[in-house]
C-alpha cells in the first residue's frame, strides 16, 4: 500500500501547515473512522488481549513445565472450584485451567491466523488471475471454486484431519493447510468481484493509456482498491476458523496433542455437573473471542468503505 | 491554415476505415456462440494535422469514445489502421515500440472522478507516467516536474501531497491534464473532458487546455456532445453518426453551411438565448438506430427529411469532397443552408 511517508517529498512550508494544508492519509482516515466505532474498538481490544495473551503464554500461564512444554498435571490437585492459587480452577488431571486457557489462545490464534493468511492469499491469487484476464483463464478458476463450494466444508475437515491423523509432522500443520484450502474459494470470488469492477474504471484505463505494464496495473492500481473486503473477511473468517478449530476438538478430532479451547471442552464433558469451570470458561473464551473478532471486521467493513465519508 | 498548405504537408495523426465490432453473444448451457456484432466504429478514416484541434460530435452511443479508445490502443481493432507521424500503431507488438507511442499519444478522461485512482497521492498519479517511460530519470527529478506541471495547469505545490477526494471536479480534472501532458505528448485525445464539469468550470479547463496547447504546441481530438464547446475550441469538426463520419470540415464553414442534413438538424438543436434570432428547428423522428441493425443504404435514411427515393436506402453514401477541405456523405447535400441566421 501507498504509504505516504516513505516518499522523499519537499518540507511543506510553515504557512502550508498552518492553513491544514499537511497531508491526511488514507489509512489516517481510515483509523479515525475506526477509532468512531466503539464496538469495534472493543472489539479490537479483545482481540489486542488474545494476541498478548497468545504471544506471552509462557510468561504469563503460572502453571507451565518448560521442560515438557505443556501445562503441569498436578494428581493432588485434581477437580479443584476456582480459588486463590487456581482463579479458574483445575481440571480431572489437575493441571490449572487458567494457564491452559492462555495456552488455548494461542494455538486459535495461530491457526486462525496462518490458515487466513493462506487462504488470503490463495483467494487473491486466484480471484486476481479470473477477474483480470477473463475468459477460460476465469471459466476454469470459477469452477473449481463452484465445486469447492459444494464440498461440505466440515465434513470434509473431519474426514482430512482423521486421514492425515498419522502423517509425519505435527498434526497442527495439517490444519493449517487444510483451513487454509478451504477458505480461498471465497475470498478468490469477492477479489474477482472487485476486480472485474475496477479493470472497467477510467483510472485503470488511464494507467493503460499511459503504457503501465499489467503487473503495474494489478499491483499498483486494482488490488490496492480491492483490499478492503479482504481484510474485513480475513478478520471475520479468524472468528470462524477458532469457531471451526475448537468445534473439531470438541468431538475428539483433529488429533491435537495440544492445548485447544475445544479439547478442553471435549474434557469438561464427563464432568459437566461436578466441575462446571472445566466447560464454562473454555466456552466463554471461544464466544468472547468470536465476538471480538466480528466486531473488529464490522469496524472495520465500515472504515474502509471509500462510500461513507467523514 | 489554408488547405493547400495542410496538403502540403503530413498528417500528424492519420487513420484509415478502422472497424471495432464488439460480439453480441448468446448464452447456451456450456458454451456461448457469437450472435451478431455491435458496429461501435465501422470505417472511419481521417487526417490530423500537427497543431489542430479537430472536434468530434455526435450523438450518445455514435461510437465517439470507441473512436477515441481506438486511438489510444485501449481497443483492440477488427480493421483498419492508425498511424501517428510515420508509425502504424495498431501492428506493434514489441513493449519498447509500444511504449515509445504511447508516449506521443495520450488520454484527457471524461470522469475526473473515476480517472483517479482514490488510493494514490496526486503526486504519485501525475509522477506514474514518468515511472513508467522514464524509469532512469532520478526520483527527486521526477518530483521536480510534477511540481512543475501541477503549476502549469493552474494548482499549487501543496496539492501534490494530498488524495484526489479532496479536489473538486475541475481541480481533479486538471490533475488528470497534467498526468497526459506531463510525457510532452504531441497529440492529446480529449474524451469529454468538460461535461461532467459545471458550465463555469468548463470555460476555465477548456481555457486552460488552449493555453497548454500553444505552451506545448499540441495536437487536440476533442470530443464532445456540446457543439458549443466545439465551436469554441475547435478548428475542424468531424460529425459522426451510428460508427460513420458523416461530415468533416472546418468548423466555421459547417456551422455557417452544414451540408449534411445530420449535421444541420444537429446545428439546429443549439439553443440560443435571444430571441431575435430567428432558426429554423429540425426535430429528428423515431430514435438512432442500434448499431446491432444498420439500416441499408445511408445510415441516416430512415431519420432523414430529405430521404424520400431508392438511392437512399440502398446505396450507402461515400465520404466525398464537396468543396475544398469539406467532405460529406450524403446523396443530396444542402447547399448554402443556414441554420442560424444571424
Amino acid at each position: 500500500m501507498a504509504e505516504p511517508t516513505t516518499h522523499k517529498t519537499p518540507v511543506l512550508s510553515e504557512y502550508d501547515r498552518s492553513a491544514g494544508m499537511a497531508p491526511s492519509s488514507m489509512w489516517k482516515i481510515i483509523i479515525q473512522r475506526f477509532r468512531r466505532h466503539d464496538l469495534a474498538v472493543f472489539g479490537f481490544g479483545i482481540v489486542f488481549f488474545t494476541l498478548l495473551a497468545s504471544l506471552f503464554a509462557p510468561w504469563i500461564s503460572p502453571y507451565f513445565n518448560p521442560d515438557r512444554s505443556r501445562v503441569v498435571d498436578d494428581p493432588n490437585e485434581q477437580l479443584l472450584a476456582p480459588n486463590a492459587q487456581h482463579p479458574l480452577g483445575t481440571n480431572h488431571y489437575g493441571a490449572d485451567m487458567f494457564s491452559r486457557l492462555v495456552w488455548g489462545a494461542r494455538i486459535s490464534i495461530l491457526v486462525g491466523f496462518i490458515s487466513g493468511v493462506l487462504s488470503v492469499g490463495i483467494g487473491i491469487v486466484m480471484g486476481a488471475l479470473a477477474g483480470y484476464f477473463g475468459g477460460i483463464t476465469d471459466d476454469i478458476i470459477m469452477r473449481i471454486v463452484d465445486i469447492m463450494y459444494a464440498i461440505p466444508g466440515f465434513f470434509l475437515l473431519v474426514m482430512v484431519t482423521t486421514m492425515f491423523a498419522d502423517f509425519p509432522g505435527p498434526p497442527v500443520l495439517w490444519i493449517f493447510l487444510v483451513f487454509g484450502l478451504l477458505g480461498w474459494a471465497g475470498i478468490a470470488r469477492i477479489v474477482r468481484g472487485s476486480f472485474l469492477t475496477l479493470r472497467e474504471r477510467d483510472f485503470v484505463e488511464a494507467a493503460r493509456a499511459l503504457g503501465a505494464s499489467d503487473r503495474r496495473i494489478i499491483f499498483k492500481h486494482i488490488i490496492p482498491n480491492a483490499l478492503s473486503p479482504v481484510i474485513v473477511i480475513f478478520t471475520m473468517g479468524m472468528g470462524g476458523t477458532i469457531m471451526a478449530l475448537a468445534g473439531l476438538a470438541f468431538f475428539g478430532l483433529g488429533n491435537l496433542q495440544d492445548i485447544s479451547w475445544g479439547k478442553d471442552l471435549n474434557d469438561a464433558q464427563a464432568y459437566f455437573r461436578r466441575a462446571w469451570w472445566m466447560s464454562i470458561f473454555p466456552g466463554l473464551a471461544i464466544v468472547v473471542v468470536v465476538i471480538g473478532f466480528n466486531l473488529m471486521g464490522d469496524g472495520l467493513r465500515d472504515a474502509l468503505d471509500p462510500r461513507l465519508k467523514e | 491554415m489554408t488547405t493547400e498548405e495542410q496538403h502540403n504537408r503530413e498528417p500528424i495523426l492519420s487513420v484509415q476505415n478502422i472497424k471495432k465490432y464488439y460480439p453480441v453473444k448468446q448464452h447456451a448451457i456450456l458454451f456461448s456462440r457469437i450472435v451478431n456484432f455491435v458496429k461501435a466504429v465501422d470505417g472511419v478514416s481521417f487526417d490530423i494535422y500537427k497543431g489542430e484541434t479537430v472536434g468530434l460530435v455526435g450523438e450518445s452511443g455514435c461510437g465517439k469514445s470507441t473512436l477515441a479508445r481506438c486511438l489510444v490502443k485501449l481497443e483492440k481493432l477488427n480493421a483498419g489502421e492508425i498511424r501517428i507521424e510515420e508509425t502504424d500503431i495498431v501492428t506493434i507488438t514489441k513493449r519498447s515500440e509500444e511504449l515509445a507511442f504511447r508516449k506521443e499519444i495520450q488520454m484527457i478522461f471524461q470522469d475526473p472522478y473515476s480517472s483517479l485512482n482514490p488510493r494514490k497521492l496526486v503526486l504519485d498519479i501525475i509522477r506514474e507516467p514518468l515511472d513508467i517511460h522514464m524509469k532512469r530519470m532520478p526520483f527527486e527529478e521526477r518530483n521536480q516536474r510534477v511540481y512543475e506541471i501541477l503549476n502549469l495547469v493552474g494548482l499549487e505545490h501543496y496539492h501534490a501531497l494530498r488524495y484526489p477526494h479532496e479536489f473538486s471536479g475541475g481541480q481533479r480534472q486538471r490533475i488528470g491534464i497534467a498526468r497526459a501532458l506531463i510525457l510532452n505528448p504531441k497529440i492529446v485525445v480529449c474524451d469529454e473532458p468538460v461535461s461532467a464539469l459545471d458550465v463555469s468550470v468548463q470555460a476555465q479547463i477548456l481555457n486552460l487546455l488552449q493555453e497548454l496547447q500553444e505552451e506545448f504546441d499540441l495536437t487536440f481530438l476533442f470530443i464532445a456532445h456540446d457543439l458549443s464547446v466545439i465551436k469554441h475550441i475547435s478548428d475542424k469538426v468531424l460529425v459522426m453518426y451510428l460508427g460513420v463520419i458523416v461530415e468533416f470540415g472546418p468548423t466555421s464553414e459547417i456551422f455557417k453551411n452544414p451540408s449534411h442534413p445530420y449535421t444541420v438538424s444537429l446545428l439546429s438543436a443549439i439553443p440560443i438565448p435571444n430571441p431575435a434570432i430567428e432558426k429554423e428547428r429540425i426535430i429528428l423522428e423515431g430514435d438512432v438506430p442500434s448499431p446491432v441493425d444498420i439500416p441499408p443504404g445511408c445510415r441516416f435514411s430512415p431519420r432523414c427529411y430529405k430521404a424520400d427515393d431508392d438511392l437512399c436506402v440502398t446505396i450507402e453514401p461515400q465520404l466525398v469532397e464537396l468543396k475544398p477541405g469539406i467532405f460529406c456523405a450524403c446523396h443530396y447535400p444542402e447547399k448554402d443552408k443556414q441554420v442560424i441566421k444571424y
